[in-house]
């Protein structure tokens, strides 16, 4: 879906067709000659004066480019590289660090488990899994002897409700209860794997669930207690079971107690590296690294300067990039350039007119975006567009599904249709141009030199699905086929299981007396990272099963409707930092007590078919990065609701 | 505009310069689509079928991955969030969102293409023979032909049939994503779910130069929805066929057909869920 | 009775036609008005497409047919009273009928006309339509009905009998009518001579004509009503009632409309001398029935549909009658009780009056439309038996143009027509059906020779649009198959023409010496041509086996 809609994005008439720069508040063209000799020059006086003071910010959090981006940051001198790691990709891989020591995200075992359990994850809906888990999905209920169960426990009737063949109401931010709930009838029973009472934490872990009965579960989340009982024993019955949470289970204050909690339940089920089902390690492509860059003094004395962002810090110390800080901080100390690749803060994030004023503060903002979104029209200063993903020649490593180690390349389908380069090119190409210490580490010609010394540490492996004995050889296959892959699963790795010991509800920010309803923000399906607003065939997509395609509404329950309202009326929702209009669409099924509303509308830019439709519900948000990983949380706000007359 | 390009608008509108080249480079395979003489010439000792589809209910996930497939395989236009084009924009793949009968029990969501009925109420209406049935089971249009009377959007039991209520446009940019496949249609014109015959008649051409004819593996997943479904829970195929996917899967003791009682004989069956 | 244009003539010799009233003048400002914004309105719909009007996809909760069509079969509705009134005033010698039988086939033929026009604007591509019509329409569709039928057959028919029945009217005025339109009379005329032979011929085929045209009519308007009675797929349309239904709306609007013109006209025109109040009443009474009748067929379908139908049936009957369209629904129903209930009180009491008639004609007529409206939307918007959306139409501004312009061009034809032409015939034909005529083989071989070739075009053309010879084809084998049924329909009817027309034997000179004597005589033309006239008659009475 992603891929036949993304002709889209290949031919969308609102492209950046070529480099463009700000002059006297309009963007105009520049030839790309031009804008990295500007480029150039700017960052070379950064570096003169103090090299902390180039901030770089990604939209994404993997690949060779991001990669690129990350040495010329760190060669340069500045700390403040800020990843584009989606909140419940940081929550999830620092809640793997804890618990099992690796700091990733975990793939999924499917073959063997009898069930799987989604903790409000957004199974059929978000990001790229979405798809690949549709295809699994429908492969185990139906075309195994025995197939296994789909249980979703969420506040609202989405797909992944839809396809479920149980669904548990739960109150929002409350899975990790339920989670809780039911190792504490497993624990009650004695129904768990034994190793699991050698681990380190099971004291306390029993500590914590012990308060955590069915009845008081029953009584945090809305479902019933008796529910919870057999739940556990259904699925200790069909164990291994896959714990499943994701963008949407995380996206509360308590998103990483959440997500130990669902590690601890995996563990209790005999769930985590187990051959026929559960929780996996995920393993890695053997690719090479690049040699470590030689840091001169300049850069070595510039990278002690505290982030902007705050991460590694107090209160931060398990993150590596913080997002909802950085507006704070960049008005306090702008930095004096910004790179900008594939992000779109100013839209995207929780308070959007806040990081448009503090990126209005920097002297030089240089976007990579290949299209005009918020972020260009209203703050860059400097536009370098990067190619079209069908035209660009990068590296494609997906986020794991299973236990089997992937790299791929994206090679392009057509020739470049407008005046852009592909990013690694001008990273590299920067690099040159920057002199030393730079040229060093940055010893290639090309952007693809670079990401073939990378792959030749598969080549080196001699094992998968590509094996030649020349290097060359080895290429041109894996050109051929686009990807290589380890021919089997990884093997059970043995890992420490560290079990958590303390787990809250979410908190909401809001008087509840003046707010009394909990903002659940969601991805909808066709929103693709943010990346669907400017493609219809995605945007006609109905954002929740039961509204047409082009609807933008807030689901409410009738219940907590205001007289008067009925489906189709528009609203006002008001919250503590913000207030929206949009139509109301009453669902009899969704939580009471909360109110849903999609992203992915109200963009001012972004192209015709971004425009107009939808209002953004980032600006009701509060910021309230994570606990711990200062992850960008999206459902941390109460609002209330009144008609419009 | 003048009035003699008035008068020939009226008989023949003009597609605007863009299109022009787009539909004459087009213009011998839908040539080929929409004036069933020249598609009769292909080889006639070709067997007799049923096509027909089913769609696994169990299977579905309700990600309408079908219908984006569908818009990008034939062409369909966009329009926007404009609510002036709320109920004109064209749908050939949709999802139907039932509510239950209960109120305890949950809903459903079904695919929705055209049902290809072997008594087909929208070809008996027309009247001019914009859309009638070929022997292997399509229920095809001729789009060229149709005079937008719309009577058989009113005759279709199943509301599977879409207008083109204004000119569809696209930029010089969009243009390229065409599929050069399946002809654009103007405004005036009324169109639905082809099955993607394209594909099949691709199909069976190249398996006549072969010598033999299609098979039913090279089958069950050829148009652009069951192509594209990532649950698998799209299969087409001969139903006459015993040996086909379809057949058997139609035999299915969870198999049925939407309005089954109306006599329309759709060649579409849905395998019911199983869930809970 | 006889000679009502020349006691008029001897009066007022330059007024023999209605003279122009400022309310005549207004209402044909009004029209022209009317027709202007329509036109507007469809160059607005040519050029943007069909999404200026509220139509929409029926999937979507739309309406794929709203305004257009209903009023195309309001149109072909009103048409068929017409010429009905018309046929059954001959047929049954109703004399009280005679001076609006005109009137009633120019209602025919204009409301046919406006009906065609609304149908081509409801067309996506009328272009193509009518170029495509003629070649490939199939009989198997109800549109066909529509599209052909209605236009050869009922169109044509309505014209041939309009034209032959004012021939002796267009003959006198050719003679005493103002100069300026004398081409125009005696083209109409067609070398009409007041002989016997003429008037019997023309009694004959007057007879013939009423009696072939009637089941016509009731074909006709069955299609219609079918078009929407055989969709098993749309809850509320599904029923063996349309077509009766349709008949019996058709009659009451019709009727309706016909007594709307009437009496506007007589107001306007000064008409009420040449047509009395009996002819209303006799309408009115026409009206009442026909209302009532129709309001049983309404009682009847609504029972039909509430009582133990299918869900979506029940939903579609209920959302008429107590949902969204209950305000249409009810002032439909009061209206059609008020046009029954007026006529029908004023009956009972003996006292018919023509203002009465005239408001419950409107009140029909009003009843009518929306009825016409709530036959055709509801069952699309709120219609689906799958659980697709509902929605909401209501024509928008292009639409309601469109249908003002085709009324006003109702309006035009009729008012236009009143000034040029008198409204009340001369001379009422006496229905011939012996063969008392003089033979005239030569006539007589025309006209079947002409009625066979029709036939033989009859059959062939059906049957090749019908596609029994084309094997596995989507066209007919013959080329235009279409268009030679309809043109073989149009041939049997103007068989009656040839048979009218085909100059017969000359009459002697002696009778033509007459006429030059009283002309010579320097009397008033008029005067003078009456008394030749009524010579003539004398002379030429019908006497059995004997020639002039």
């Amino acid at each position: 879906m992603r891929g036949l809609s993304g002709l889209q994005t290949l031919y969308d008439p609102d492209r950046i067709t070529q480099p463009l720069q700000r002059v006297g508040g309009r963007l105009v063209p520049i030839a790309w000659r031009d804008a990295i000799d500007m480029l150039v020059r700017a960052l070379a006086d950064v570096r003169k004066r103090a090299p902390e003071q180039l901030l770089v910010m990604s939209g994404r959090d993997r690949g060779f480019t991001l990669e690129l981006l990350a040495r010329l940051c760190r060669v340069f001198g500045s700390p403040n590289f800020v990843d584009g790691t989606p909140a419940h990709t940081a929550t999830l891989a620092r809640a793997m660090e804890l618990s099992l020591g690796v700091r990733d995200v975990p793939a999924y075992t499917w073959d063997g488990a009898g069930a799987i359990l989604s903790l409000e994850a957004g199974l059929f809906e978000d990001a790229c899994r979405s798809i690949y888990f549709a295809r699994i999905a429908a492969a185990m209920r139906r075309d195994r002897a025995r197939g296994a169960r789909l249980i979703h426990a969420g506040p609202t009737f989405d797909l992944a409700a839809y396809n479920a063949d149980r669904w548990l109401r739960v109150q929002p931010g409350t899975a990790g209860a339920l989670a809780l709930g039911l190792a504490h009838v497993l624990v009650r029973d004695n129904k768990y794997a034994e190793e699991v009472a050698r681990a380190e934490g099971f004291a306390e872990l029993k500590a914590l669930i012990a308060d955590y009965s069915p009845a008081r579960v029953a009584a945090i989340t809305g479902c019933e207690a008796g529910a919870v009982d057999e739940l556990a024993h259904e699925l200790w019955q069909r164990r291994p079971v896959l714990v499943v949470v994701d963008e949407r289970s995380l996206a509360y204050t308590n998103g990483l107690a959440t997500a130990r909690v669902a590690i601890a339940l995996s563990a209790l089920l005999g769930s985590i590296e187990n051959p026929n089902g559960g929780l996996r390690v995920p393993p890695r492509a053997p690719t090479f690294a690049w040699p470590e860059a030689e840091l001169d003094a300049i850069a070595e004395r510039a990278l002690q300067t505290p982030r902007l962002d705050g991460a590694g810090r107090a209160p931060f110390v398990g993150a590596t990039s913080v997002l909802d800080t950085l507006p704070d901080a960049i008005r306090a100390t702008p930095p004096d350039v910004a790179l900008l690749y594939h992000a779109n803060p100013v839209y995207a994030r929780a308070q959007p007119e806040r990081w448009r004023d503090a990126l209005a503060a920097i002297p030089l903002v240089v976007s990579f975006s290949p299209f005009l979104d918020e972020t260009v029209a209203d703050v860059a200063d400097l536009v370098l567009p990067d190619h079209t993903f069908l035209e660009n020649f990068e590296d494609a490593t997906p986020l794991l599904a299973s236990p089997r180690a992937v790299a791929g390349v994206r090679q392009p389908v057509v020739t470049r249709v407008h005046d852009t380069r592909s990013t690694a090119d001008v990273v590299i190409e920067l690099a040159h141009r920057l002199g030393e210490p730079f040229a060093r580490a940055f010893p290639w010609r090309t952007s693809r030199d670079a990401f073939e010394e990378r792959w030749l540490g598969l080549h080196a492996a001699a094992r998968g699905t590509i094996v030649e004995p020349t290097a060359k050889q080895f290429l041109e296959r894996f050109y051929h086929h686009g990807f290589w892959a380890e021919r089997d699963d990884a093997l059970p790795a043995h890992v420490t299981i560290k079990l958590p010991s303390a787990w809250k509800e979410p908190v909401w920010d809001g008087d509840p007396a003046q707010y009394p309803l909990a903002l659940v923000a969601y991805h909808p399906l066709g929103h693709a990272s943010g990346g669907g607003a400017n493609q219809p065939w995605l945007r006609t997509l109905q954002p929740r099963p039961g509204l047409g395609s082009w609807t933008f509404a807030a689901s409410l329950s009738p219940l907590d409707a205001p007289a008067g309202v009925h489906t189709g009326t528009r609203i006002r929702v008001v919250s503590p930092h913000g207030a929206i209009e949009l139509a109301v669409h009453l669902d009899p099924r969704i939580a009471r007590g909360c109110i849903a509303i999609p992203t992915g509308g109200g963009h001012h830019a972004f192209g015709r078919w971004a425009r107009g439709f939808g209002v953004n519900v980032m600006t009701l948000l509060a910021r309230e990065p994570g606990a711990d990983t200062g992850a960008a949380l999206t459902c941390t706000t109460r609002v209330r609701v009144e008609a419009v007359t | 505009m003048s009035l003699r390009r008035w008068f020939t608008q009226l008989l023949a509108p003009e597609p605007s310069p863009a299109r022009r080249d787009f539909l004459r480079n087009a213009a011998t395979l839908s040539a080929a689509v929409a004036i069933p003489q020249l598609a009769s010439a292909a080889p006639r000792a070709r067997r007799r079928r049923h096509w027909g589809m089913v769609i696994d209910l169990d299977r579905c996930s309700g990600c309408n991955a079908c219908g984006v497939a569908c818009r990008q395989e034939n062409n369909i236009p966009t329009y926007g969030p404009d609510p002036t084009f709320d109920g004109a924009r064209p749908e050939w793949m949709s999802m139907l969102w039932q509510e239950p009968e209960r109120a305890d029990a949950l809903p459903s969501l079904l695919p929705l293409p055209c049902m290809h009925c072997a008594d087909p109420p929208c070809v008996k209406v027309c009247p001019v023979g914009a859309t009638y049935k070929d022997p292997d089971g399509f229920t095809m249009q001729v789009w060229d032909r149709c005079i937008g009377c719309r009577y058989c959007m009113v005759a279709c039991p199943y509301s599977r049939r879409s207008f083109n209520w204004t000119e569809p446009a696209w930029t010089p940019l969009e243009l390229q994503m065409l599929n050069p496949d399946v002809a654009t249609r103007p405004r005036g014109v009324v169109e639905k779910c082809t099955f993607c015959h394209h594909r099949v008649r691709k199909l069976q051409e190249e398996a006549a130069l072969a010598g033999r004819e299609p098979t039913d593996a090279e089958c069950q997943r050829l148009p652009a929805c069951a192509q594209a479904c990532p649950a698998n829970a799209i299969t087409f195929g001969d139903l006459d066929d015993p040996d086909s996917r379809v057949a058997k899967l139609s035999g299915s003791p969870r198999a049925f057909r939407l309005l089954e009682h109306l006599g329309t004989e759709p060649s579409v069956y849905y395998l019911k869920k199983d869930r809970g | 009775m006889a000679g009502r244009i020349f006691a008029l003539a001897r009066r007022h010799p330059r007024r023999v036609l209605p003279a122009g009233t400022a309310g005549w003048y207004a209402l044909i400002a009004l029209a022209l008005g009317l027709i202007g914004l329509a036109i507007y309105a469809y160059s607005v719909q040519f050029r943007e497409g069909y999404i200026v009007t509220n139509l929409r996809n029926p999937g979507r909760g739309g309406a794929a047919w709203g305004l257009y069509i209903a009023m195309d079969v309001y149109f072909v509705g009103v048409s068929f009273a017409g010429i009905t009134v018309a046929s059954i005033a001959r047929l049954f010698k109703l004399q009280v009928l005679e001076p609006v039988t005109r009137l009633a086939e120019l209602l025919t033929i204009s409301a046919l006309l406006a009906g065609a026009c609304v149908v081509v604007a409801d067309l996506g591509r009328p272009g193509h339509g009518l170029l495509e019509l003629p070649a490939l329409a199939r009989p198997s569709s109800p549109f066909f009905g529509t599209f052909t039928l209605v236009v050869a057959g009922y169109l044509f028919s309505s014209l041939v009998a309009f034209f032959l029945t004012g021939r002796r009217d267009a003959a006198t005025m050719a003679r005493i009518g103002p100069r300026w339109l004398r081409w125009f009379y005696r083209g109409w005329a067609s070398g009409y001579r007041f002989t016997a032979d003429e008037h019997a011929r023309h009694g004959r085929t007057t007879f013939w004509l009423a009696i072939t045209i009637l089941p016509l009519l009731v074909c006709a308007h069955s299609t219609l009503g079918l078009i929407f009675g055989i969709q098993v797929g749309r809850p509320g349309w599904y029923s063996a009632l349309q077509a009766p239904g349709f008949l019996v709306l058709a009659g009451a609007s019709g009727t309706g409309m016909l007594i709307l013109a009437t009496v506007i006209l007589r107001r306007m025109l000064r008409l009420r001398a040449q047509i009395p109040d009996t002819a209303i009443h006799w309408l009115g009474g026409f009206l009442w029935v026909l209302a009532l009748v129709y309001l049983y067929f309404t009682v009847v379908e609504e029972l039909t549909a509430t009582y133990a139908g299918p869900t979506m049936d029940r939903h579609v009957a209920h959302s008429i009658v107590t949902g969204g369209y209950s305000t249409s629904f009810w002032v439909y129903v009061g209206t059609m009780f008020l046009g029954f209930a007026i006529p029908f009180t004023q009956y009972v009491r003996g006292r018919p009056s023509v203002r009465g008639i005239a408001i419950a004609a409107a009140l029909v007529n009003v009843g009518a439309v929306v009825k016409r409206l709530l036959i055709v939307v509801p069952s699309q918007t709120q219609g689906s038996y799958l659980a697709l959306e509902e929605g909401t139409y209501t024509p928008s501004w292009i639409e309601w143009s469109i249908m003002a312009g085709a009324a006003s061009l109702v309006l035009l034809i009729i008012l236009v027509f009143a000034r040029i032409f008198p409204l009340t015939h001369g001379h009422e034909p006496e229905l011939t059906r012996d063969s008392t005529l003089p033979r005239d083989r030569a006539r007589k071989l025309a006209s079947i020779a002409w009625a066979t070739i029709a036939l033989v075009l009859v059959v062939v053309g059906l049957t090749d649009s019908f596609r029994l010879w084309s094997g596995g084809d989507l066209d007919p084998r013959l080329p235009y198959a279409p268009l030679i049924f309809a043109a073989g329909v149009m041939m049997l009817f103007s068989t009656a023409v040839i048979y009218e027309l085909l100059p017969g034997r000359r009459p002697p000179r002696a009778k033509a010496r007459i006429v030059d004597r009283a002309r010579t005589r320097a009397a008033p033309p008029a005067v003078a041509l009456a008394t030749a006239i009524r010579a003539t008659e004398r002379t030429n009475r019908p006497t059995s086996g004997s020639q002039p």
